[in-house]
């Protein structure tokens, strides 16, 4: 390279990245900050004191407390985890099966099926919802878990990761293990099932955090309090007589948020992981 | 690859997937997710399809077909063609600006060495977040009275904007959730995309000539990123369309109808008004609206790819 | 002669704490085809690295046509690169892959941009000259039919003279190639190989070569580099090496079977005995314990029946098929724990080919090579001449 360039511009040009980066890191992080901060301040200071740090416990206690019995937001967490897991279980045992005969067994039909999970894949979670909804109000089974569940027992997505997953396992050991006498229902669950840890556990994380944060669904569905999840929970929170008490509101959303970000930076390389298996490739 | 050269090294019949399925195996692998597909999505959306032609109100015991009058309904809507015309403006402003933020944001954590784990992190966090209690952090965020960035507005001489109460404002703050959300979200799908790239194309620039970060870009990481751009544009524009939770926290739709959105109307027209055929056809309209901008936006972008 | 040379002057390089280059001096003259060659990890490719600009050497100088380039960036460095995958842009066609490096010298940036560039003014008698060029180069490799198709539809042979005429066409003073033919199958390897040389003899082109494959380096080069653990342990033709390896380690790299090594000792007057044969030695300079190394290829055998003259007994292990040779694989008498390899042209395995047959084995004289304690070739003389250079078996 010629002449050296000027020390000071050069400097700037090394400093701009940090400092985009750090005012993007802001924006991203200030509004988990500044719940938190009001979560544990109490009326007087919330409107005067912007980002300054809250100087009593007492005040935040109180604020917790409203929260925690000014809406049963331990009933509608605890509801989230009932449906999550429900939805969970069925989805990865019925997409297991399916997955290994799309990908590894030939009969016919196979590619209209395929080419049916592909469409169902681009159609919106909120379109079967009405139909859903008279069948389910028919039958007397509204408000209830299946209710909440049983629109995502089955999952084009869980499918199609799975599928993908199963096309780069060796056909060899398959192949091993029939020759050994294995049936297919056993190579599923002895071979496969076990291998596929990483893709299940990038899918369980999708499906966790899709059912988790669902409003729409739950809306429609849940009629009395106590069958409510977590978005409707703070939905409730934020219309009661609480809706206009800043600081109980955000330890509500603090404590609705946690466990999700818990799992979510605990999971954070499954989740990137079962991105890459599927949009990358 | 084995399969077929098992069966040619030993002229047997191979197994694994040239076998022409196991009888009825693969039929009852398949039975129960198809099963349950058919029944909460195949049908389902057959039947809103049908609905669609209906005039079904919850508690009708019959059908009462009238033709595509619910579809003429739909568009000579005041608010129906308000609410769609709100869901392109809201995914124009949040698109591009997910997509790009996420681009440049991606690029920049890319090429730290000590603070990108710490930067990865900070990133994600938005993605994480349930969108209902944010939306309510956000609310007070933007709040017009007693907001922080109200406080920064005024510290520097302009008047307070009322965020969610001013009909020429409301959308654009919905968008910067929404934005705030997606791109994080874009981030962490660029930097997985980013590494992908083999380094040594990298080394081959150096090695050609190729030294503006400019040209190294447009040479190397732009067209290897094109199906990471496909998935991220595809992902965050449906995102987008699907907007419900804020607009149902935050506006209800208002203030007259200027956050409105095709979700909003099919809740209400659906579950508040239990006008069910109606709100068929706006879903369908809604599906089909969909479908369309994802295959237009997967066919352009592999395409554009493909030229180069 | 110094045109356009290519030369590394004690070049060091460490990664963390590890030590990858302890100052190495290479130089290879214009239009020489210099091979560097070691296992991997030896550093050879952080070699090239370095030369190419690619990598930063902690202390050392890289000189190319005689001008220091130390500090320059890799495209001020005039020099081009083959990579061992090619690294061809796979979104390019063969034809904008090959024009890759004119563009970024003839166009301005904005004119290389996509869309935009088409639409930028003038320039056309640029964009013609490179298209040109670029044609030249690719019906000068015979790969013109393949210039509107994209790497993911070639060959592998076929990306390699892609590689190489998006190197040729700037007419670089240097072409570095790192392991350019390793993921190629054999037989086209087998072709690449005369191709490149002959190619590279034509043009009369300055190449160093890096390889972990010696038979590769032995028939490519004018000279070899032998490097092992971040130092040069010879430089020289390949008929040096191959005959008089300066180390132990390069002796036993280069040559496609194990080389044969006999512990011996000295017992006096200049005399050794390895195998219990008695070799009547002078030992330039004395030392006391020594490798006598051979090659299998002058090691002889005939049936036990039919010995004559000098030599061991030895009874055969198993006998490797090589094609138009064979690998015999023997068991010493005198040390049942060793193994000797002679390689010989493929005779009838009825001959005398079963585990465990007796034969007599003659080492050729004049191939002998002895190397001291820390490896290192030892010159040596026979003690006395014509038939007492025969080696003696002891009784």
């Amino acid at each position: 390279m010629s002449a050296p360039a000027r020390p000071l511009r050069r400097r700037l040009a090394a400093l701009a990245p940090h400092l985009v980066l750090i005012a993007g890191a802001a924006f991203m992080c200030g509004p988990f900050v500044w719940m938190v901060l009001t979560s544990l301040k109490p009326a007087a200071d919330i409107f005067s004191s912007g980002f300054a740090l809250p100087t009593a416990l007492g005040p935040a206690l109180d604020n917790y407390h409203y929260a925690l019995t000014g809406a049963p937001l331990l009933r509608f967490m605890l509801n989230g985890v009932i449906v999550c897991a429900g939805i969970l279980v069925v989805q990865v045992t019925t997409a297991v099966f399916a997955a290994y005969a799309l990908a590894k067994l030939s009969f016919r039909g196979r590619d209209i099926i395929f080419a049916a999970i592909l469409f169902g894949l681009a159609v919106p979670t909120q379109v079967p919802a009405i139909p859903i909804f008279v069948a389910l109000a028919h039958a007397g089974l509204l408000n209830s878990y299946f209710a909440l569940m049983f629109p995502s027992f089955a999952s084009f997505f869980g499918i199609f990761l799975l599928r993908q997953f199963f096309m780069s396992y060796p056909d060899e050991i398959i192949d091993a293990a029939r020759l050994d006498g294995l049936s297919e229902f056993e190579i599923v669950v002895g071979l496969l099932l076990p291998s596929a840890w990483p893709a299940i556990a990038a899918f369980a994380t999708f499906s966790v955090a899709a059912h988790w944060n669902d409003l729409y669904w739950p809306l429609i569905v849940v009629r009395t309090p106590d069958m409510g999840t977590a978005p409707l929970g703070m939905m409730y929170f934020r219309d009661s007589q609480l809706g206009s008490n800043y600081g109980a509101l955000m330890a509500a959303a603090t404590i609705v948020l946690a466990p999700l970000l818990a799992v979510f930076l605990v999971a954070r390389r499954y989740f990137v992981q079962g991105v890459t298996m599927t949009g990358l490739k | 690859m084995s399969a077929a050269s098992i069966s040619a090294q030993t002229g047997a019949p191979a197994p694994g997937r040239a076998r022409a399925g196991g009888g009825s195996t693969p039929y009852l692998m398949l039975a129960p997710a198809l099963f349950l597909l058919v029944l909460a999505w195949f049908a389902p959306i057959a039947l809103v399809a049908l609905m669609s032609f209906t005039r079904y109100k919850l508690g009708d015991t019959g059908l009462d077909f009238i033709g595509l009058a619910n579809y003429a309904r739909a568009v000579g809507d005041g608010r129906v063609v308000q609410a769609a015309g709100n869901n392109l403006i809201y995914a124009a402003m949040v698109v591009p600006a997910s997509v790009l933020a996420g681009l440049g944001f991606a690029l920049l954590i890319n090429g730290r060495r000590a603070s990108r784990g710490l930067y990865e992190v900070l990133f994600f966090l938005p993605v994480t977040a349930t969108l209902v209690p944010m939306s309510i952090v956000w609310l007070f965020l933007l709040h017009g009275r007693i907001g922080p960035i109200n406080s920064v507005i005024a510290w520097f001489g302009f008047a307070k904007i009322d965020f969610f109460t001013d009909p020429k404002v409301v959308l654009f703050a919905l968008a910067v959730i929404e934005i705030w959300h997606l791109a994080a979200f874009a981030t962490i799908l660029y930097l997985a995309g980013l590494t992908t790239i083999p380094r040594v194309l990298y080394d081959a620039a150096a090695i050609d000539g190729e030294r503006h970060p400019v040209g190294r870009f447009f040479l190397v990481t732009g067209p290897m990123l094109a199906r990471t751009t496909v998935f991220v544009v595809v992902t965050t524009t449906v995102t987008a369309l699907q907007v419900f939770d804020t607009v149902l926290v935050l506006t209800r739709g208002g203030p007259m109808g200027a956050s409105d959105v095709m979700l909003n109307r099919i809740y209400v027209e659906g579950f508040r008004s239990l006008e069910m055929g109606y709100a068929s056809a706006l879903t369908m309209l809604f599906l089909v609206a969909v479908l369309v901008v994802s295959l237009v936006q997967t066919r352009s972008v592999e395409r554009r790819a493909a030229d180069r | 002669m110094i045109k356009n040379s290519v030369e590394l002057i004690d070049v060091r390089k460490r990664f963390g704490t590890t030590p990858v280059l302890t100052g190495v001096s290479l130089a290879a003259a214009e239009g020489e085809l210099l091979t560097v060659v070691g296992p991997s990890g030896c550093g050879k490719s952080t070699l090239l690295r370095i030369v190419a600009g690619l990598e930063a050497a902690d202390g050392g100088m890289v000189r190319i046509g005689g001008r220091d380039v130390t500090q320059a960036a890799p495209h001020a460095r005039d020099i081009a690169m083959v990579f061992q995958n090619y690294a061809l842009y796979p979104h390019l066609t063969v034809r904008a892959n090959i024009e890759t490096p004119l563009r970024t010298r003839g166009l301005p940036l904005v004119a290389r941009l996509p869309a935009v560039g088409r639409l930028w003014p003038g320039l056309r008698e640029a964009r013609l000259r490179i298209r040109g060029e670029a044609e030249a180069v690719a019906a000068q490799l015979e790969i013109a039919e393949l210039l509107e198709r994209r790497p993911g539809q070639l060959s592998g042979g076929q990306r390699q003279r892609v590689a190489l005429a998006r190197a040729l066409v700037r007419q670089p003073r240097g072409f570095l190639l790192d392991e350019p033919l390793s993921n190629l199958d054999a037989k086209i390897r087998t072709h690449l190989r005369a191709e490149l040389k002959a190619l590279q003899r034509a043009l009369g082109v300055t190449m160093v070569l890096v390889t972990h494959d010696q038979v590769e380096a032995m028939s490519l080069s004018d000279r070899i580099a032998v490097m092992f653990a971040g130092r040069l342990a010879q430089v020289g033709s390949p008929d040096d090496v191959y005959r008089r390896p300066a180390t132990l380690q390069v002796a036993e790299f280069i040559g496609d079977l194990p080389i044969n090594r006999l512990p011996v000792e000295p017992i006096g007057d200049g005399r050794v005995a390895a195998l219990g044969m008695t070799l009547p030695l002078r030992i330039f300079p004395r030392v006391d314990a020594a490798t006598l190394a051979v090659r299998p290829e002058h090691v002889r055998i005939v049936p036990a029946d039919r010995r004559s003259g000098s030599g061991l007994a030895a009874t055969v292990a198993h006998v490797e098929a090589l094609g138009s040779d064979q690998a015999w694989h023997l068991v010493p008498a005198a040390a049942p724990t060793l193994r000797l390899i002679a390689r010989q042209r493929s005779i009838g395995a009825a001959a005398f080919g079963d585990a465990g047959r007796p034969v007599w084995v003659r080492l050729d004289p004049d191939a002998l090579m002895l190397f001291d304690e820390a490896g290192d070739r030892v010159e040596f003389a026979f003690a006395g001449e014509g038939e007492q250079r025969s080696l003696e078996a002891v009784p």
